[in-house]
C-alpha cells in the first residue's frame, strides 16, 4: 500500500468532554479498520467561537474537508453558502439513503429540497435525579422509580422536598451568563404550552415568556437551586450528590455511566425525559450531523468526497458507540436494533424522542448562533435575581430585533 | 534623594515589599498550582505549597494539547515579524530622517496617523485584504499586518535626527549609497536601540492575540496566546494543566525579558522618554 | 546640486517603499475600506448594497452601541488614573532603590514589569483561576463564594485590576525615563536650601516629572478606551453585556452576525471618539502646563 494513496480527512468537530472522546474512538476506529482513508480531526471550542472559525474558514477556503455541526444551525450555515450540498446518488455510493435515517432528523438536515448534512443522532432535555435523595423526599414508586411529576406546581414542589428533607439542593442547571440550558428548558416549556419563541419574524411567545421565566426563576429565588453555576460547577454538584435532580442533556449520562462503575459516583441515578409542566411533554432538542463545508473556490475532488463519505458511512453504522453516549442514533438500523433499544440507562428516557422541539427555523436561529447567543446573555439573568424576567426579556427582544429584520446573509 | 528622612525610608521598604509581593504573588501561585496533582486543586482547604509535588501537569500538557506545536509558531511568527519590522523601519526612519525631498513631513505625518486610529477598528478589510490575498490561515498572513510599526519608526528617526550630520555627509561625499551609509554608518552606532526595538517588538507580536485570532482558523496554526483559549476544552477544567499551559506560554517571553532586562528597558525608554 | 536631490529623492524612494507599501495596504486602504463599507449593507466577505447613511441612522439609535460606549467608558475611568498614579508610585521606589551600589531598584523593577510581558491569554488564564468561585485562592481567602466575573457590581472592576496588575509596567518605565532625565544638579541644589522629603518631590521631582505624566494619561486614556481581549476572554461580556465594550460589539456584529457594514460603522464611529478624545485630552492637559 502506497502511502501516496491515503485520503487524509481533516475534519472540525466541536465535541469536547465525553463526546469528544466517543467520537475520537470512532475515528480511530475507522483508521484502524482500513488503510485508504485516515480522518484527522481538530476539536475547536464549543459554541460561537466554532462557527465563527467555521464561516470565516469555508469563505475564505480554507475549510476543512468535512465538520460536525448541530443541524439546528442548518437554515444559517446552508442558507449562508457555507455548506456544500450531498446528492442522493453521491449518497449511495457510500451506501447511505435518506430512508436510512429517522425522517425527522433527515427533514432537519434538509434545506430548500437539498441535503446539506447526515445526521447522526438527537440529543433532548432530560431530567437527571439522585435516586437516594429523592427516596428520602418521598418521590420514588415502590419500583425505585420517580413517580410521575405534572405541572409547574408538583415539580417545584419535588424540589422543595428534596431541600427541606435532606438539606440538599432541590435541582442543579448550568445557569452562569452566558449558558444555554435556560434557553433550552424556557423554549421546552414554552412549546408545552404551544408558543413558539419566533415565527414569522416575529416574537411569538407572548405573555407565557414571562410567567415561564418567572417560574423557572424561582427554583433560584426560593434556594431550591444554585445561581450562577457554570457548566462544570453544576454537572460536578450533580455528580457528587448534593443535588436531588439536574436538569440538562442527555449528553451527561457517559459520565455518569462512567463514574458508577469507577465508583466516584456513589449514588443510585435515575433518567426521566422532561415532566409535563403545562399542556403537552414538548422537550427542546438537538442533533449532531456530519456536513461538508463549501470551501469557496476550492470545491471537493470526487476521490475525496468519497474518502469523506465512507467515514460518515462507517459512524452512521457504529453508532452504537454514539449511543453509549447518551446520544439517540439517527441512523435506523442501529437505532432500531435491540441493543440500542435494551441500552441503559438510555431505555429510561427514550419516550422523550416523541416529543421534541428544535429551534424554530431562521437565518439567526439554532446552536450557539446569532440569537441563541443574545438569549444566553439575558435569560441566566432573572436567575440569578440581576434583572427582573420582564426586563430581561426586554432587553433580550431590544436587541435581537435587529436579527429578526435583516435579510439573512450570504456569507 | 541622598538625605531621606528615615520615616520615609521605613514608608518606601514597606511600600516596596508589599506591592512587589503583591505584583509575584499570581504567578507564583500558578507556579504552585501547577506542580500538584489535579485533585490537590480542588481540597477542601487551602495549600500554598503543593502536599505532593509533580511535574505532571507538564508532561500531560506537553503530550496533549498542541502546545509545541503552538510554542513553534508563535516564535516563528515573532522572529519574522521582528526582522521584518527592523529591516523595512530602520529604511524608511532613515529617509525620514536624513534624506532630502519633496514631501517628505507630509508623508511622515501620514505615516504617523496610524498612531491615532485604533488597528482594532480595521479587522473587517484587514480580513478581507488577507482573505483576497488567499492568505487566510498562513504564517505570511499573520505577519504582514504587524510590520506596519509607526512607533518603530518615530523612535529610529528621533535617533537618526540626533546624530550629527557630519557623518553622512562624510560617507556620501565618498559616494557610498544611502543604503550603505545605513548599513556601515548609523546601524552600528545604533546597535542598543535597534536591539531594544527588536526586543520590543518580539515580545509584542509573541503576545498579540487579536489578529491571529481573526486570520487563523485551524489549530495547527494557532500562536501560544491563541491556542491557550482553546486548552479548556482540551483539557476540561484542569486547573493544574492549565497553569502549566500558561507558564510554558509565558516562559520563553519571560526568560527573553529577564536576560535582556536592560535592554528592554533602554528601548521602552527610548521609545517613550524621548517624546516626554 | 540639482542632481544630487535627485539621485537623493530616488534613494528615500526606494527606502521607504517597503514600509509605505505595507502601509498602503494594512492601514491605509482598509482605513478607506471602513468608510465605504461603513455605507453599505455587506456580509464579512460579500459587498451588496449602497445604503448611504442607513447604517449611522441604525447607530444613533442602537441602545447595544450606547451601553459598549458607556462601558468603554466605565473601563477607561477604572483604569486611567490607577494606572497612571500606580506607574508612578512603582517609578518612585524603583528609583528609591537604584543607584549607590543598590541591587533592590532591578530586582523590584523586574517584579513590577514581569506581567507585562505575558501573553494575555496567560494573564486571563491565572486571573481566572485565582478568582474561581468555589477553590479558587481570592474566595478562599476571603470566606466567600463569589462568582467574580458574572456579579453585576465586580466583573469590570475585576477585569480593571487585571489590567492593571498586568500593564502597570509599561507605565512605571515611562515615569523611570522620565525620572532619570531629571539633573542631578537640581536635587543638590534643592538639599543645600534645606528640602527634604514630599517637598522635594513638590517642587522639582512633580514639576519635572509632568509632561510624562501627560504623555502617559494620554496613551494610557487610548490604550484603556482600545480594550476587547480582557473583556472578551475573562467576562465575555458578561452579565448581561455590563463589560460588552465598543470594540467587542464591533467584532460580534462583523464576525458572528455577519453585519460587516454596520460593523464598519460602529468603528467608524468608534475611531471618531477615540481620536477626539486623545486630542481633547491632550490639548486641555497641555493647556494646564
Amino acid at each position: 500500500m502506497a502511502q501516496a494513496d491515503v485520503q487524509v480527512v481533516q475534519m472540525w468537530t466541536l465535541l469536547s468532554g465525553g463526546d469528544g472522546a466517543r467520537m475520537r474512538a470512532l475515528i480511530d476506529g475507522f483508521n484502524a479498520a482500513q488503510n485508504e482513508v485516515r480522518v484527522e480531526s481538530t476539536t475547536l471550542r464549543w459554541g460561537e467561537p466554532f462557527y465563527t472559525k467555521l464561516i470565516t474558514a469555508s469563505v475564505a477556503g480554507a475549510g476543512p474537508d468535512l465538520a460536525t455541526i448541530h443541524l439546528s444551525r442548518l437554515p444559517n450555515l446552508a442558507g449562508g453558502g457555507v455548506l456544500r450540498p450531498v446528492t442522493a446518488a453521491e449518497l449511495e455510493a457510500a451506501g447511505l439513503r435518506g430512508a436510512d435515517f429517522l425522517p425527522r432528523q433527515w427533514a432537519r438536515s434538509q434545506y430548500e429540497g437539498r441535503a446539506y448534512a447526515v445526521p447522526l443522532d438527537m440529543h433532548p432535555l432530560v431530567l437527571y435525579y439522585n435516586k437516594d435523595l429523592a427516596g428520602q423526599a418521598g418521590l420514588l414508586d415502590a419500583g425505585g422509580r420517580l413517580k410521575p411529576i405534572v405541572g409547574m406546581d408538583a415539580l417545584t414542589n419535588a424540589f422543595r422536598a428534596v431541600k427541606e428533607r435532606t438539606g440538599k439542593d432541590g435541582m442543579t442547571m448550568e445557569a452562569a451568563q452566558s449558558t444555554y440550558a435556560i434557553w433550552r428548558l424556557w423554549l421546552s416549556l414554552l412549546a408545552q404550552q404551544g408558543h413558539p419563541v419566533v415565527e414569522g419574524g416575529r416574537f411569538a411567545y407572548g405573555a407565557a415568556g414571562e410567567r415561564t421565566l418567572a417560574a423557572i426563576a424561582s427554583w433560584f429565588r426560593a434556594g431550591y437551586a444554585r445561581a450562577g453555576q457554570d457548566y462544570p460547577a453544576s454537572t460536578s454538584q450533580f455528580m457528587a450528590g448534593n443535588a436531588g435532580f439536574m436538569i440538562n442533556g442527555v449528553w451527561e449520562v457517559p459520565e455518569l455511566v462512567r463514574g458508577t462503575r469507577a465508583g466516584t459516583i456513589r449514588f443510585k441515578y435515575g433518567i426521566a425525559p422532561l415532566p409535563q409542566l403545562y399542556g403537552n411533554a414538548s422537550t427542546w432538542a438537538d442533533s449532531h450531523g456530519f456536513a461538508i463545508p463549501a470551501s469557496e473556490g476550492r470545491p471537493m475532488r470526487p476521490e475525496k468526497l468519497r474518502a469523506v463519505l465512507k467515514f460518515v458511512a462507517y459512524v452512521s453504522q457504529h453508532s452504537f458507540g454514539w449511543a453509549e453516549g447518551g446520544h439517540i442514533p439517527a441512523y435506523r438500523p442501529v437505532a432500531e436494533s435491540a441493543a440500542v433499544r435494551a441500552l441503559m440507562p438510555n431505555a429510561e428516557y427514550a419516550a422523550a424522542a416523541a416529543n421534541v422541539v428544535y429551534d424554530p427555523p431562521g437565518w439567526y436561529m439554532g446552536a450557539a448562533g446569532p440569537l441563541e447567543a443574545i438569549a444566553s446573555k439575558f435569560l441566566p439573568a432573572p436567575l440569578a435575581g440581576q434583572l427582573t424576567p420582564a426586563d430581561a426579556l426586554r432587553r433580550f427582544e431590544s436587541e435581537a430585533q435587529r436579527l429578526l429584520k435583516k435579510r439573512p446573509p450570504r456569507y | 534623594m541622598k538625605h531621606t528622612p528615615w520615616h520615609w525610608t521605613v514608608i518606601a521598604v514597606a511600600t516596596a515589599l508589599s506591592l512587589a509581593m503583591l505584583w509575584v504573588a499570581p504567578l507564583l501561585w500558578a507556579l504552585s498550582t501547577s506542580l500538584r496533582p489535579e485533585y490537590e486543586t480542588i481540597l477542601p482547604t487551602l495549600h500554598l505549597l503543593p502536599r505532593e509535588w509533580t511535574v505532571a501537569a507538564y508532561t500531560k500538557t506537553l503530550a496533549a494539547g498542541n502546545v509545541p506545536r503552538w510554542l513553534f509558531n508563535s516564535a516563528l511568527v515573532a522572529l519574522l515579524v521582528t526582522v521584518v519590522t527592523m529591516a523595512i523601519s530602520l529604511m524608511a526612519a532613515f529617509a525620514f530622517s536624513q534624506l532630502r525631498f519633496r514631501g517628505r513631513d507630509l508623508l511622515f505625518g501620514v505615516a504617523m496617523l496610524a498612531l491615532l486610529l485604533p488597528f482594532e477598528a480595521l479587522l473587517v478589510p484587514l480580513f478581507r485584504t488577507i482573505n483576497g490575498l488567499g492568505l487566510i490561515n498562513t504564517y505570511a498572513g499573520i505577519v504582514l499586518p504587524q510590520v506596519v510599526s509607526p512607533v518603530v519608526i518615530y523612535v529610529f528617526r528621533q535617533f537618526f535626527d540626533a546624530v550629527p550630520n557630519d557623518f553622512r555627509d562624510a560617507a556620501l561625499l565618498d559616494g557610498a549609497s544611502p543604503l550603505r551609509v545605513l548599513w556601515s554608518v548609523y546601524l552600528p552606532m545604533s546597535g542598543n536601540i535597534v536591539w531594544a526595538m527588536a526586543i520590543v517588538t518580539f515580545i509584542a507580536a509573541w503576545n498579540n492575540f487579536l489578529w491571529p485570532f481573526i486570520i487563523v482558523t485551524s489549530n495547527d496554526m494557532m500562536t501560544i496566546p491563541l491556542g491557550l483559549t482553546q486548552t479548556y476544552d482540551a483539557f476540561g477544567v484542569r486547573y493544574a494543566q492549565l497553569m502549566a499551559a500558561a507558564l510554558i506560554g509565558a516562559f520563553p517571553v519571560a526568560l527573553a525579558y529577564l536576560v535582556f532586562q536592560r535592554r528592554v528597558t533602554q528601548g521602552l525608554l527610548a521609545a517613550t522618554g524621548l517624546k516626554g | 546640486m540639482k542632481r544630487k536631490r535627485r539621485t537623493e529623492a530616488l534613494s528615500a524612494a526606494l527606502l521607504l517603499a517597503p514600509f509605505m507599501a505595507a502601509y498602503a495596504l494594512f492601514f491605509l486602504l482598509p482605513a478607506v475600506q471602513t468608510l465605504y463599507l461603513s455605507l453599505t449593507e455587506s456580509s464579512l466577505t460579500r459587498t451588496s448594497a449602497f445604503v448611504g447613511l442607513a447604517n449611522y441612522d441604525t447607530l444613533i439609535h442602537d441602545p447595544s452601541f450606547w451601553s459598549s460606549l458607556g462601558n468603554t467608558f466605565h473601563f477607561s475611568l477604572l483604569t486611567v488614573i490607577p494606572l497612571t498614579a500606580l506607574g508612578l508610585v512603582m517609578a518612585l521606589l524603583v528609583d528609591h532603590f537604584t543607584g549607590g551600589g543598590k541591587r533592590a531598584g532591578s530586582w523590584l523593577q523586574g517584579a513590577f514589569f514581569l506581567p507585562y510581558v505575558l501573553p494575555i491569554s496567560v494573564m486571563t488564564l491565572i486571573a481566572d483561576w485565582m478568582l474561581q468561585p468555589s477553590s479558587g485562592i481570592v474566595n478562599r481567602l476571603l470566606g466567600i463564594q463569589r462568582a467574580w466575573f458574572s456579579d453585576l457590581d465586580w466583573a469590570m472592576p475585576v477585569v480593571a485590576i487585571a489590567t492593571i496588575w498586568w500593564t502597570v509596567g509599561f507605565n512605571m518605565l515611562m515615569f523611570l525615563a522620565g525620572l532619570r532625565n531629571i539633573p542631578r544638579e537640581q536635587y543638590e541644589a534643592a538639599a543645600l536650601d534645606g528640602a527634604r522629603g514630599f517637598a522635594v518631590f513638590r517642587h522639582i521631582t512633580w514639576p519635572a516629572l509632568l509632561p510624562v505624566t501627560i504623555t502617559a494619561l494620554v496613551l494610557q486614556l487610548i490604550a484603556s478606551l482600545k480594550v476587547f481581549g480582557q473583556t472578551y476572554i475573562m467576562t465575555t461580556g458578561g452579565p448581561f453585556n455590563t463589560t460588552r465594550v465598543t470594540l467587542h460589539y464591533m467584532y460580534e456584529t462583523a464576525f458572528t452576525q455577519s453585519d460587516a457594514g454596520y460593523a464598519a460603522a460602529v468603528a467608524m464611529a468608534f475611531m471618531a471618539v477615540v481620536v477626539a478624545l486623545g486630542l481633547l485630552q491632550a490639548v486641555l492637559l497641555r493647556k494646564r502646563k
